[in-house]
């Protein structure tokens, strides 16, 4: 963890660019399969955006952007620059400790890792997924392993700090699999990874992902829980001999490596998010949150639909907090729990007592984890937290 | 419109010649309520398609279900072709097997009986079993065949069977459609014609027969009667000869299809009552009405206490809800009287009731009106029956619930109620049914052909048995062909003992039973097979064990769960993975946590669909 997340408020800027050449068929994430049209409305959108959250944005200060998607780097190395200097127009980005941008293997050159570094980028996320064709024929993904790797060494090159996100788990992917696909981006030098198990939602309102449809025309497999339980310790054990932390849930770094813009999710800072279905969180002196959910199709957000808005009052909040902090498995700051969430926070003791009781938790200097032997388990852990 | 003088004309009685009173006997499906509809089309009581089809079928549940729980009876006036107007009394009677009693008093109500046959079907074993029962009480009974559009009809072998199981005389058989309403005015005629008017003195002080109750939230508790001697007539004192309690009539009448109330009932009659009872417990099924000052009034003969013969725990999935239970359980014994319930208390499932039916279609029925109708959350544990317990100190105790079933080698003898079974069914079928009936250690009284091609066998099955799914077997092992019709046939010395179930090592008394020592050891083993896979995975592995005493005699295990974790969460993931975990928690709505680990309803009623004897 960022050891002064919990000293010093450190609130982080996301911006969600919804577009993607095409739908993996494992997401049902909100996208536009998105042309030039498009694009212009977007800009315009996100002009319209920063101008109605002018005050909230003038007071911000971020200290982490996260570019993220769909696919930021569809905009091209233009477009992201022109989308950096629209933001610079209205937030203040000089105090910036950190600025990521996803990025497609397939979009990753010379050219567009210089136009990254030249508007601040010093981190990348990179969409590589797995090494193996088969596996990036049954995701959809467009890429093809020596693309995925020539980005790597692109983005390594360049001195960009490169995250490479791999999903774990997908049918017919077995421990020596598992290995093919990391240990070459392990020989690469890549210090940070986020680690999935391929997970197919299925969401109430939604269409969802076209890997369920692909399941019910008997054309797909869904993925085996035994078997991606299985491949997630063997993760776990290999990253650790090669000396990658496991720090956070789907999170791996080397030392000192982390991914600051996301620990703040789960350290209870406010962020702020720009575009259609971003997230916002403002935390309030009480403890409580508000959170606030942009429109989730570009057409609604382009348009000035109102975000969905929730406040959680302290004790609701101290509760989600709780499911948020113990992702971090090196476990939540206890100090900096107290101190977000007061009286609310102890409130939660009767609850936490009864979870170590259980085993599932335990305390370690100063710090509430989840019993390293049961992460597997943090669903079921925390619906008993938020249910207790 | 509410002036009291406006009220319609009240009719007076009309002469016994009249009148015809007649029920309805049919198995399910075979079109009873359908028929029902059509004659009070005909005789202008509905409009065609009037509303909800199945007008007798008022609750819910019967509707959805086909069937008829509670008999409604209507009351129609019917111009005959030599131009009187006859009083035809329709009553209904519920068609299954657990309320052969409330059927016997139906048909108390009745000089006559449609025997309502399925043209493409033929008879079936509870068909029968109601018609020996009208033959008894000597009822004239007029053979129909109906659905004669349906292609796959076949009136001549039907009214050829009919003739052969009943012995009934088919030449006169009313061949109708109750759908289409073929032949619905010749069956009228008949009717007229072939059933005997009632007799009974209206002179004489009052004497009727209750055979059916109910609480309607207007008028409190409404009884269906038959008058047999006298009159009925609001204000009068009147006793019930079961309890001594007397009451004052406040109105009587008929529903046609709505309720009319009317000045009189008179002998020969049938309709409702109403007095100021508070319980339909007060106002047994079977109990004589009678003058409150008529000291040495004689009952109507047949009355019996209403006695449950399947037992079964009913919990609250959440304890704090127990009241509730409490009070749904008061208020629907207002309604169906043929339940009982006590306290009663379990290590695993904590404070509930011991709740007595008279079969296992009546306990679905009950269950499911506890929790439609009071919206509560129950967990029923598996049916069981009243053991009789003889101790080693001489002392005898009747057991109803297998969690305190003495423990092996405390007690000196078992006995177990037995039943006598007649099922009839398709002798293409009587392989497996007869191995059916092995299995769940029936004794074989008697297998006969009714016809060349259908079978009828008498087995003395042990009422335990057959509550362990028997029927479901039965149904599946047959094609749906095979059907069953039981009378209570006393007591039998058996070797039974108590097979325990232990999850995760606990011993979950709710999920104890009682079996046979022969069979104890395979049903202890597919026991645990089944529960392997009803009982959901938790974080740790689960042992699920079976055991006689202190011997475990089987074993499997429910593999921990290995993986459990939302895979990725970032800003815009987390109000709606907050809300799925939150939703996850309320599905598991109908668990109850016995100890660590969460047991579904349907692990309760595992036994019930074990398929092998």
């Amino acid at each position: 963890m960022t050891s002064e997340g919990a000293a010093e408020p450190s609130a982080g800027l996301y911006v969600h660019v919804p577009f993607c050449a095409r739908r993996c068929t494992y997401c049902d994430f909100d996208f536009e399969v998105g042309r030039v049209p498009q694009r212009a409305r977007y800009v315009a959108g996100l002009q319209r955006e920063l101008a109605a959250r002018r005050d909230e944005l003038a007071q911000l200060q971020p200290r982490t952007l996260y570019v993220g998607g769909g696919t930021p780097s569809l905009l091209g190395a233009d477009g992201l620059a022109a989308l950096v200097a629209q933001l610079r127009d209205a937030v203040a980005l000089d105090r910036l400790r950190e600025a990521t941008c996803e990025l497609n293997p397939e979009h990753v050159d010379a050219a567009m890792v210089a136009a990254l570094a030249a508007c601040g980028f010093d981190r990348v996320s990179l969409g590589v997924q797995s090494l193996q064709p088969a596996a990036l024929r049954q995701l959809g993904r467009v890429h093809t392993p020596q693309q995925a790797l020539a980005a790597v060494r692109t983005c390594l090159a360049a001195g960009l700090a490169t995250s490479v996100d791999v999903i774990v788990g997908w049918p017919g992917q077995d421990a020596a699999l598992l290995d093919a696909d990391l240990a070459p981006l392990l020989d690469l030098g890549v210090a940070h990874l986020s680690i999935y198990a391929l997970t197919i939602d299925e969401p109430p309102d939604r269409r969802g992902a076209p890997w369920r449809t692909l399941v019910r025309r008997g054309l797909r497999r869904m993925p085996d829980d035994d078997v991606q339980a299985e491949l997630l310790a063997h993760t776990e054990s290999m990253l650790a001999r090669a000396g990658l932390r496991h720090y956070e849930i789907a999170s791996y770094g080397r030392a000192g490596v982390r991914a600051r813009h996301n620990c703040a999710y789960w350290t209870w800072q406010d962020y702020v998010g720009l575009g259609p279905s971003a997230a916002s969180a403002r935390y309030h002196d009480d403890g409580g949150v508000r959170r606030r959910d942009n429109p989730r199709t570009l057409a609604a957000w382009a348009q000035g639909a109102p975000p969905t808005v929730e406040d959680l009052p302290p004790e609701a909040a101290a509760r989600e907090g709780l499911w948020l902090g113990l992702r971090q498995l090196e476990g939540l700051d206890e100090t900096a729990f107290a101190r977000r969430f007061g009286a609310a926070a102890r409130g939660c003791d009767a609850v936490l007592a009864a979870a170590i009781a259980r085993g599932d938790l335990e305390r370690a200097a100063g710090r509430l984890r989840v019993t390293p032997t049961r992460w597997l388990h943090h669903d079921a852990i925390a619906a008993r937290l938020l249910q207790g | 419109m509410n002036d009291p003088q406006a009220k319609p004309a009240v009719p007076t009685a009309p002469p016994q010649s009249r009148i015809r009173s007649f029920c309805i006997i049919a198995h399910i499906d075979h079109g009873k309520s359908t028929l029902a509809d059509r004659l009070m089309e005909a005789t202008g009581l509905l409009g065609p398609r009037d509303g909800r089809a199945q007008y007798l079928d008022r609750m819910d549940i019967e509707r959805e279900r086909g069937i008829t729980i509670k008999a409604q009876s209507v009351r129609m006036a019917y111009t005959a072709p030599d131009g009187e107007v006859y009083e035809l009394n329709l009553i209904d009677t519920p068609g299954h097997v657990d309320f052969g009693y409330e059927v016997s008093r139906s048909l108390k109500a009745c000089e006559g009986a449609l025997l309502v046959v399925d043209a493409a079907q033929g008879v079936e074993a509870q068909t029968l079993a109601n018609v020996y029962m009208a033959l008894d009480e000597n009822l004239e009974i007029i053979p129909v065949i109906n659905k004669i559009d349906l292609p796959s009809a076949d009136a001549e072998r039907v009214r050829g069977e009919i003739e052969e199981m009943v012995g009934l005389d088919c030449s006169g058989a009313a061949m109708v459609s109750a759908k289409t309403g073929i032949g619905i005015d010749d069956l009228l005629c008949s009717i007229v014609d072939r059933v005997p008017p009632p007799k009974g003195d209206r002179q004489a002080r009052v004497r009727a027969l209750i055979f059916d109750s109910w609480w309607d939230s207007y008028k409190g508790v409404i009884s269906m009667v038959r008058v047999f001697e006298g009159r009925l007539r609001p204000g009068a004192q009147v006793r019930m000869l079961s309890t001594g309690k007397v009451y004052q009539v406040i109105n009587v009448g008929v529903f046609a299809p709505e309720i009319v109330e009317l000045s009189e009932l008179a002998a020969g009659e049938v309709g409702f009552l109403v007095c100021n009872v508070k319980e339909v417990g007060d106002s047994k099924i079977g109990d004589t009405i009678a003058d409150a000052e008529d000291e040495g009034a004689q009952a109507l003969p047949g009355f019996k206490e209403i006695q449950p013969m399947v037992f079964a725990g009913v919990f609250p999935t959440d304890n704090a809800d127990y009241p509730a239970l409490r009070d749904a359980l008061a208020k629907l014994s207002l309604n169906d009287a043929s339940f009982s319930y006590e306290p009663e208390t379990s290590m695993a499932l904590g404070f509930g009731f011991r709740l007595g039916f008279l079969g296992l279609l009546h306990m679905e029925i009950v269950q499911e009106r506890l929790e439609r109708e009071y919206d509560l959350d129950l967990i029923t544990t598996a049916p069981s029956v009243k053991f009789v317990v003889h101790g080693k100190d001489g002392t005898t105790t009747v057991v109803d619930n297998p969690a305190k079933f003495p423990d092996l080698g405390d007690y000196e003898s078992i006995e177990e109620p037995v039943i006598e079974a007649r099922i009839q069914l398709p002798q293409e079928y009587v392989g497996p049914i007869l191995e059916l009936c092995e299995q769940r250690r029936g004794i074989q009284k008697d297998l006969r052909y009714l016809t060349p091609t259908r079978v009828q066998l008498v087995y003395e099955l042990p009422l335990a048995e057959v509550v362990f799914g028997f029927y479901d077997i039965l149904k599946s092992r047959s094609r749906g062909y095979a059907s069953i019709d039981y009378e209570p046939a006393g007591h039998r010395k058996s070797d039974m003992v108590r097979l325990d179930l232990l999850v995760n090592g606990e011993h979950v008394d709710a999920l104890s039973l009682i079996t046979h020592r022969d069979t104890a050891y395979n049903r202890g083993r597919d026991l645990c097979i089944k529960m392997k896979d009803l009982v959901p995975r938790q974080q740790f592995e689960v042992a699920i064990q079976a055991a006689i005493g202190s011997r475990v005699i089987a074993r499997t295990t429910v593999k921990a769960m290995r993986k459990d974790v939302t895979a990725k969460c970032y800003g815009g993931d987390i109000s709606r993975k907050r809300k799925l975990l939150e939703k996850q928690k309320k599905g598991k709505r109908r668990l109850k946590a016995i100890g660590a680990v969460e047991i579904p309803q349907e692990a309760f009623h595992a036994v019930l669909s074990l398929e092998d004897g």
